[in-house]
């Protein structure tokens, strides 16, 4: 069973038998007007659209590669602009720069397996107001102590717990 | 001069590279600026401790052990002290702040009066502590130290031991 489309098809390029285009034409009368249009169509077109050869097909040629060069590269101006070598370089450089600087601000320095290499506790001045009581600084590897000496004992009764 | 180099040659070329050299010097030197901060006064928190060093073992297991801020100087203090146990009779901390003397207080009124805090080049801070028994003041002196460095001042004797105070820039 031939659906409508191909019957139309075959109608209008004359592919369908006698009885089968009387019986077409009997179903569908309008479309016998579509045909003798149709008809005209061709025969104007035939006659009409003719090729043109070109005499200047290089000129022509040249001018279209032309325009195709001159044409501006999306791809190329966003890489150029954005992503090119020297933005990376740049950016790498800051990169770079920025993980110095953490480094050196966040990151403890010195022996970190000996707790006591990155202590500096330096005595610049003592003064003692009471002349009996004497101080003397001793410095070691890590650690820093004034001793005082010539102080009155605390009494052991005092509670310095609570 | 023949600049074979893409990178090079645009960098020459380039109208933005000295803009970007600018602006890349100039977080240099700020990030310089913060890391080596100049002599400034400042707002930094001091923790202390009052300390109890004797040869009682006994008192060994009724006082705390050395705080957690100051545990890892325990063998070098006990060495350079010549007692065998150290306890914590108390602790404290304080906010000090430029031109405005700050204390800690411990039992048996002893304090330790902080003033004068300020920051040199390298995270090192200069400190005027001052140790009073009483109203009585032990010592002045003059430290430069730096965060998590505690200085010791052995102190008056008590019972069978020596009271230690110990001094700490923590923040």
């Amino acid at each position: 069973m031939k659906t409508f489309e191909e019957r139309y098809t075959a109608y209008l390029d004359g592919l369908l038998s006698e009885s089968e285009a009387a019986i077409f034409e009997r179903e569908r009368p309008a479309l016998v007007a579509q045909k003798v249009e149709w008809a005209k169509l061709q025969r104007v077109l035939r006659e009409n659209l003719v090729s043109v050869e070109l005499t200047n097909t290089d000129f022509f040629n040249s001018q279209l590669l032309q325009q195709i060069t001159n044409a501006p590269s999306r791809s190329r101006s966003l890489v150029a602009g954005w992503l090119g070598i020297p933005w990376l370089a740049w950016g790498g450089l800051g990169a770079v720069t920025t993980g110095i600087a953490l480094f050196i601000t966040l990151i403890p320095h010195g022996d970190l397996s000996d707790p006591g290499s990155g202590y500096v506790a330096q005595v610049l001045k003592t003064t003692t107001i009471d002349p009996n009581v004497s101080a003397t600084v001793e410095s070691r590897k890590g650690i820093t102590i004034i001793k005082l000496e010539g102080l009155e004992k605390v009494p052991a009764d005092e509670d310095l717990t609570h | 001069m023949l600049i074979r180099s893409s990178v090079l040659r645009t960098y020459v070329a380039g109208n933005c590279s000295f803009r970007t050299f600018l602006l890349g010097a100039g977080l240099l030197f700020a990030v310089a600026g913060l890391t080596h901060a100049g002599e400034a006064p400042v707002v930094e928190s001091v923790w202390g401790c009052l300390l109890y060093a004797s040869n009682d073992r006994a008192a060994d297991k009724m006082q705390p052990q050395m705080p957690s801020q100051i545990r890892d100087y325990d063998e070098r203090l006990e060495k350079l002290l010549g007692y065998a146990s150290i306890q914590t009779l108390g602790q404290g901390e304080t906010v000090v702040e430029p031109d405005r003397p700050s204390s800690i207080v411990f039992h048996g009124n002893i304090r330790v009066e902080l003033t004068g805090l300020t920051r040199q080049p390298g995270e090192h801070f200069l400190v005027v502590l001052r140790v009073f028994q009483k109203d009585r003041q032990l010592i002045e002196t003059q430290a430069n130290v730096t965060r998590g460095s505690p200085l010791f001042i052995r102190g008056p004797l008590w019972r069978s031991g020596q009271l230690v105070v110990a001094v700490m820039v923590v923040s």
